[in-house]
This record gives C-alpha cells, sequence and structure tokens, in this order.
C-alpha cells in the first residue's frame, strides 16, 4: 500500500427524497414515480471523495396500448464513483460526480415473466450527478441532487433523470 | 518433480511468458491470467471453456494436454477440451503461471504442444486467509423491450453472476496446510441475435442454462531437512457448461465433475523424487429435442520416478520413468461421446541431462514410450541457453516430440441434432473415431534473443512441424492430414516497465506466419481458427495516491473457419451465405483500481472496476458463438 491512508472516520452518510423520470422507452411504458435515495462519501484526496449511492423507486404502468402485458418496476439504482466537491466548508458548496450504476428492475404482477425470461434483470448506466450543499449552521447541511443516468439497457438505450432534497448527516 | 531444479529452469526458459501478479488487469479464472500474453491463443464459441493453443502448437480439432499441476500432467478434461479453467485449481492459489511456450520433456511427462504450469504460491508460515468477490455482466439486456415489444428474439448478453474464491493457509510445525473454495456463475445465451441460421442449430432452452464451476482444494505439505519433502494435493472441479464439441460443428451442454489427488516426495529416499496422481472425470451430456444423451467416466492412475544424480551445482543427470493407466468407462446402451470401454496402458523411460556453466546452460532429454502392444515412440529434445553479455542472452532448442492419439479421438463417437425450425427439419450429425488414427509428431526449433536492462524484451523465431494432425469434417470420420502443418511465427515482446512522465508502459506483440509445409501459402484448416497476428498493449498510471487506472488494447487479425461457411444456394434464411470468416477485431478495455486499506477486520481491501470492450465494439471469436460488447466488471479483494 501506499499514498494516504483512507480516513473512514470523515465517511458521510446523505439521505433524499428524489423524483425519478424515465426518459425514452422508460418514460413510455412506465410512469414517474418517488424514490428514496441513501448515499455515503468518503475523501481520498481532496477535494476528491469516493461515493456509493443507492436508490429505490416505483414505476407503474403508464397508459398505452400495451399496458396489459407491460408489468409495474420497481428500480433499485446502485452506484459507485467519485465526487469532486467544491466550498466544503463555505456554507454554500457544489459538487459533481461521476458513478457506474448497476440498475435493477424488479418486475412483479400477472404479467412479470419468470424464467428464462427473468422478472428480476439488472444493467449497467452512468450517472452524472450535481449537488448544491447548504450549511445554515443550524440545521443539519441540506442538499439538493441532480442526476442524470444513460442505462445501456435494450436494443436502444434509456435514461433517469431525477432531482431531489437530502440532508447530510455530518 | 525436483522443484528446486525446475524452478531453476523455467526461471531461464519461460520468464518472458509470466503473466506477473501484481498486473492490473482483469482476473476471473486462469484463462484471464494467461491471456496478458500473447503466446496464447484462445478458442471458445461460448468464451465459457476457453480451449488454450499455445502458440499455435494444438488446436481445438485435436486438443492437447498442455496443463501441469503440481509437477505432473493434468489429463482428464471433459471431452478433451483442453481448458486450464478446467481443472481443480483456482487463480487465487497462485502467484504466476509460467509457460513454455514450445515442445517440450518435463522431468514427468511430455508436452508436445507446451506447457502451462500452475503452480501453487508458497503456504505461508502464518495463518492467512484470503478472498475475493466479483461479478459483472455486458450491456444491452432487453430487459425493458421484452415486454414492450413483440417478436423479440433471444438475446446474447453475458453475465458473471456473483462469483469468488477464498482460501486459508498456515503452518504448523513442519507442516503446512491450504483449504481452497471457489465458484464461477456465467450466463450467456451465446449465439447472436435475429442469426437465424444460428437459430437453427440450437434448442433454446437447452442452451439458456448457466454455466458454473465449482472448485475445492486442500494441500498438505511437510518439509524436513536437506530437501526432504511430501505433499499431498487433492481437488475437485465440478462443472455445467455449454460448449462446441470437438471434430464436430455442434454444440453440447453437458455437466459433470473433475478431480485430483496427488501425492509427491523429494529426496526421502536419496536421489530419488516419486509422484503419484489419481485423475479422474465424469461427463454427461443431457439430451435435446432429437438427440440421445451419454455419459463417460474417466481415469488416469500414473506413478512418475525420478533417480537424479547431482555432481555439485553445475551437473544433474535424471533418468525419468512413468506408468500410466488411461480408462474410459461407459454404461450399457451409451449412445454418445463411447459406446464402448477403452483401457490403455503406457510405460515410458528417459534419460535428461543438465548442465550450467559460465554464461550458460544446456539441457538433454531423451524419452521412450509405449503404450500396450502398440509401436514404441521416441522424443527428444535439446536445449541451449548462452549470455552473450551482461544484458542478453540467447536460447536455441531443437525438439521431435510425439503425441499418441487419444481414446477420444480413435473411438470418439456424437451426434447431435440441428433443428431446422423454418423447415420444420431434423438433422442428425454424426462424428465418428478414427480407430486406425496415428499418432502425431511435433518437430522444429526455436531461437529466443532476450535483452534485460531498462527496458526488457525478446524476440523469437519459431517453426515446428505438427505431423499427421487431425481434421474435423461434420458428418464424417476424423481424419488426419499429411504430410502436416508446419507452424511458423516470429515473436517481440517486451514484459518489462518503463516510465514516460509518469505513465507506466508495457508492450507486447506477437507476430506469426502459418503454412502448409509445401510452403504454399494458404490458411490451413487446422491454424486458420487461430489469428495470425495479434498486438497487445498495456499502460498504467497513478491516478492519485491510491487510485491506479490502467488502459489495454488488443487486436487479433481474422480467422477461418471453413466447416461454417454456407453456400448462398444452401441458405435457406438469408440467400446470402457465409464465407466463414470472421473479421478482425480489436478492443479498448480499461480499469480503475482502488486501494480502500484496512476497513473494520478487512485487511488490503481492494476495489476494482473493469471496463471491458470501452467502445462497444461487438466481437465474436466463433462463426455462431457468442458476441462481446461492452462490459463491466467489479472486483473486491481482500485479507483476513
Amino acid at each position: 500500500m501506499s499514498g494516504q491512508e483512507i480516513d473512514w472516520s470523515s465517511l458521510t452518510i446523505s439521505v433524499a427524497g428524489q423524483w425519478i423520470f424515465p426518459q425514452k422507452g422508460f418514460g413510455t411504458y412506465w410512469n414517474n414515480g418517488p424514490g428514496l435515495s441513501l448515499s455515503v462519501d468518503v475523501p481520498v484526496n481532496t477535494p476528491v471523495s469516493l461515493v456509493a449511492s443507492a436508490t429505490v423507486s416505483p414505476h407503474s404502468v403508464a397508459e398505452t396500448p400495451k399496458r396489459q402485458q407491460i408489468p409495474p418496476v420497481v428500480l433499485v439504482q446502485l452506484g459507485g464513483g467519485f465526487l469532486v466537491a467544491t466550498n466544503q466548508t463555505a456554507p454554500l458548496g457544489a459538487g459533481f460526480g461521476i458513478q457506474l450504476v448497476n440498475n435493477t428492475f424488479i418486475f412483479s404482477g400477472p404479467a412479470a415473466r419468470p424464467g428464462f425470461e427473468n422478472a428480476v434483470e439488472s444493467e449497467f448506466g452512468i450517472a452524472f450527478t450535481g449537488l448544491v450543499t447548504w450549511k445554515s449552521g443550524i440545521l443539519p447541511p441540506l442538499q439538493t441532487i441532480l442526476w442524470y443516468q444513460p442505462i445501456l439497457v435494450g436494443l436502444e438505450p434509456v435514461a433517469v433523470f431525477s432531482i431531489g432534497l437530502g440532508i447530510r448527516l455530518e | 518433480m525436483n522443484s528446486r531444479n525446475l524452478a531453476i529452469l523455467l526461471t531461464i526458459v519461460s520468464w518472458p511468458l509470466k503473466a506477473q501478479h501484481d498486473d492490473r488487469g482483469l482476473e476471473q479464472r486462469v484463462s484471464d491470467h494467461l491471456a496478458r500474453t500473447s503466446f496464447a491463443q484462445f478458442l471458445s464459441a461460448t468464451r465459457y471453456v476457453p480451449v488454450v493453443s499455445v502458440r499455435g502448437l494444438g488446436n481445438w480439432s485435436a486438443p492437447a494436454n498442455i496443463v501441469e499441476l503440481k509437477g505432473m500432467p493434468f489429463e482428464t478434461f471433459p471431452l478433451n477440451l483442453v481448458s486450464p479453467d478446467y481443472v481443480p485449481f483456482d487463480l487465487i492459489q497462485t502467484d504466476t503461471i509460467p509457460m513454455d511456450p514450445r515442445p517440450s520433456l518435463a522431468e514427468a511427462g511430455s508436452y508436445p504442444s507446451g506447457r502451462i504450469v500452475l503452480r501453487s504460491r508458497p503456504i505461508s508460515d502464518s495463518l492467512e486467509i484470503r478472498g475475493r468477490v466479483y461479478g459483472g455482466s455486458e450491456t444491452g439486456d432487453v430487459i425493458l423491450d421484452e415486454y414492450t415489444r413483440d417478436n423479440l428474439p433471444f438475446y446474447n448478453r453475458n453475465k458473471i453472476g456473483f462469483s469468488g474464491s477464498g482460501m486459508v493457509e498456515g503452518r504448523t510445525g513442519t507442516f503446512g496446510y491450504r483449504l481452497t473454495a471457489a465458484g464461477f456463475n456465467y450466463f450467456s445465451v451465446g449465439y447472436e441475435d435475429r442469426d437465424r441460421i444460428v437459430l437453427s442449430y440450437i434448442d433454446a432452452p437447452t442452451f439458456s442454462r448457466p454455466n458454473r464451476n465449482y472448485v475445492g482444494a486442500a494441500e498438505l505439505e511437510w518439509k524436513g531437512s536437506r530437501g526432504r519433502s511430501v505433499s499431498a494435493y487433492a481437488g475437485m472441479n465440478t462443472f455445467t457448461a455449454w460448449e462446441q464439441i470437438p471434430f464436430a460443428s455442434t454444440f453440447g451442454f453437458f455437466s459433470g465433475s473433475i478431480g485430483t489427488i496427488r501425492l509427491s516426495a523429494q529426496d526421502l529416499i536419496p536421489f530419488l523424487s516419486i509422484g503419484v496422481r489419481r485423475d479422474g472425470a465424469f461427463v454427461s451430456m443431457r439430451s435435446q429435442k432429437g438427440t440421445a444423451g451419454g455419459e463417460y467416466d474417466e481415469s488416469v492412475t500414473g506413478i512418475h520416478l525420478l533417480p537424479h544424480f547431482n555432481s555439485g551445482t553445475s551437473i544433474r543427470i535424471s533418468l525419468p520413468l512413468e506408468y500410466v493407466v488411461r480408462e474410459i468407462s461407459v454404461p450399457a446402451g451409451n449412445a454418445q461421446f463411447f459406446t464402448r470401454n477403452d483401457l490403455r496402458k503406457t510405460w515410458a523411460v528417459g534419460l535428461r541431462g543438465e548442465a550450467g556453466f559460465a554464461g550458460g546452460q544446456f539441457l538433454a532429454a531423451v524419452r521412450a514410450e509405449r503404450t500396450g502392444n502398440g509401436p514404441e515412440y521416441f522424443s527428444a529434445t535439446l536445449r541451449a541457453l548462452v549470455g552473450t553479455s551482461d544484458h542478453s542472452q540467447i536460447e536455441v532448442t531443437v525438439s521431435s516430440l510425439v503425441r499418441p492419439p487419444s481414446a477420444l479421438e480413435q473411438h470418439g463417437t456424437f451426434s447431435v441434432a440441428r433443428i431446422r425450425q423454418p423447415l420444420a427439419q431434423t438433422d442428425t450429425f454424426r462424428v465418428s473415431g478414427n480407430p486406425g488414427l496415428l499418432a502425431s509428431r511435433t518437430t522444429g526449433g526455436d531461437a529466443t534473443f532476450t535483452t534485460f536492462g531498462d527496458v526488457r524484451g525478446a524476440f523469437s523465431v519459431f517453426a515446428y512441424m505438427i505431423g499427421k494432425e487431425i481434421r474435423r469434417w461434420p458428418t464424417m470420420s476424423i481424419r488426419s492430414a499429411d504430410p502436416g502443418d508446419l507452424v511458423f511465427s516470429a515473436m517481440y515482446e517486451n514484459h518489462d516497465r518503463a516510465w514516460y512522465g509518469g505513465l507506466e508502459v508495457r508492450l507486447g506483440a506477437d507476430i506469426g506466419d502459418r503454412m502448409v509445409a509445401e510452403l504454399g501459402y494458404v490458411w490451413t484448416r487446422n491454424h486458420a481458427q487461430l489469428p495470425r497476428h495479434q498486438l497487445r498493449f498495456t499502460g498504467t498510471w497513478k491516478l492519485a495516491g491510491r487510485t491506479t487506472g490502467s488502459v489495454s488494447f488488443h487486436g487479433m487479425t481474422r480467422t477461418h473457419w471453413p466447416e461454417f461457411a454456407v453456400s448462398s444456394a444452401n441458405d435457406e434464411f438469408t440467400g446470402a451465405g457465409s464465407d466463414g470468416m470472421l473479421p478482425e477485431y480489436w478492443t479498448l478495455d480499461c480499469a480503475v483500481i482502488q486501494d480502500l486499506g484496512t476497513v473494520w477486520f478487512l485487511a488490503d481491501l481492494q476495489a476494482r472496476l473493469e471496463l471491458q470492450n470501452l467502445l462497444n465494439r461487438e466481437v465474436r471469436m466463433f462463426p455462431i458463438g457468442v458476441t462481446r460488447d461492452f462490459a463491466v466488471i467489479g472486483y473486491l479483494t481482500m485479507i483476513l
């Protein structure tokens, strides 16, 4: 091992509520849905942090002619990557990140097909994130989140876009 | 056998071929480790059973035994598919896997098509527990499209399920022990989207089953004074897999288990090393629609004696003696693989002389072997290594080694149905062994010039004649080709590291030509399946104190698979036909490695992320095999 040791005591947890907007084919056949996300980050080399995140969101089936053959889906996004933060000690700071995300699609209901055509499948995507953090000094730091993730799924890639508001437990 | 002397020899003859332990690349299985060099070429329809050919000396039609485990040959591969991943051994057990890229006579066994040494790392003096987990998949699954699009074809995506390995080792007094367990789960539908020709060959429900390997191994060793040692090794590899069947342009989904027990004693009796091996395999093929299943048991029992005499430290004379019993047994009425039992007893005796002198080393070895009442075969090899300066050496080898035909080549039988769905027609293809098949002989030589220094490199020229190599023809008997193929290659490889402005670079290249003996240039049937040219480039650099990145480029020239050519007149699906050519390809991979230090009770925790085929180019290594595109694989390794 070489280089500076990671200070795991600097690990920070964030919790946020999000609104998830499926895009392209995903958005055509499934509706927007609420999401709950949990993320942790730890500085490795200022201003770079390692970050890992998990987001869960349910999506009901949209009104289309194919509605009867499409099951509702729960999307679980598990990501890991790097975050670059600026003005970390200032009241107002910003951050930009990139994460490799594993998306698990959990289908349920009578239209879901188990077996070879799995009712649970996963695929990778790359998420680009933007963060704005406000430290009031009274409340825990508040954070707004923008998230755009192209998912490399299917014959034509889809995407999810989300906005969220959360708190950091430093 | 005598590991010390063998190790000395190997450090000289095979250093350029070691995939280094601290390489920052993709490593899931042994084949991934070997693929770091351009010497190892792999043939696989599924990527799951990678049959290895060292420098084109073996081929898929007639795989040759090239794997050495615990100082003795390992032979009981399922259906002769010689894959280093189908051995009771896991990558976590080793530091390096040396290759000898030429026909070689070892102290125990003969390797006419080169040798891959699965060498265990030394057992730690203190209790140590190592582990790694990994998983990943190719992108492009039609997850959503399955519900939103009609008449979607089967898709070809590959996924490594949750896989990993663990190892515990330690030492109590003069005894050392190691226990290893590993599991590899792989899912691949295995044929190309929308390829209706391919769809006519397969039975989708059968071939959509997952492939897997589960490995367990135990080692125990005792080390005494004056170099005396005894070691015992036992291991098991159970598997389910689908792959192209040797000799035939057909597929099989087979399952079974491979096991081994190996004992070796060094110098318990002065001047005598003893090795005993008992390898076994059980293989079965499930029934497809319209095709009979089948099974067989195979065992190889061998004893290797090595009387040896050393004169000081510079001369060593040894007399390898071996007796090997190879047995195949099948149930009554078996219709696949074998229809009858087979028993072969082989005696072999040899003479080896090794001499070290100032600035060089010399090796001469001869071997005579005989199976049952069959003919007696002689093999020989001569090798000289001379230092040409303080920073360079030249090594010359000439050898002529024989390889008797295996039971599968002589008495094997395969029949597989090809279901032509659009025509509502089922064709049964049958391939039979050739009882009259004769032994093949590989004769030739190579020379390697090696330089040492800040940048270390090797240049090698290489020519071997492979006599009576086996060809496969669909719906016909296996037959031999005469006079054989001349494998010629020239190679440049640089395995050492250089620094350019913080960028650590390693470059490897392989350039080869393969011609028939009459020197009329053609793509021979045997070796056209291997690329004539390969280029591999790897660069690594430090992104931050504990973060490392690497980029790897790999290019291969086109390959030709004449058995898979389809004339336009016979192509009832598209009318376009196929010439059996696979185009050249190149891939760009990258990896990010993050050392995480100690986290809770996990020491040396390291996370690695591999992005393969970064530019998402479709790559296929077999005419009706799987395609590869962008894939992501993540690893965690740790020591407790």
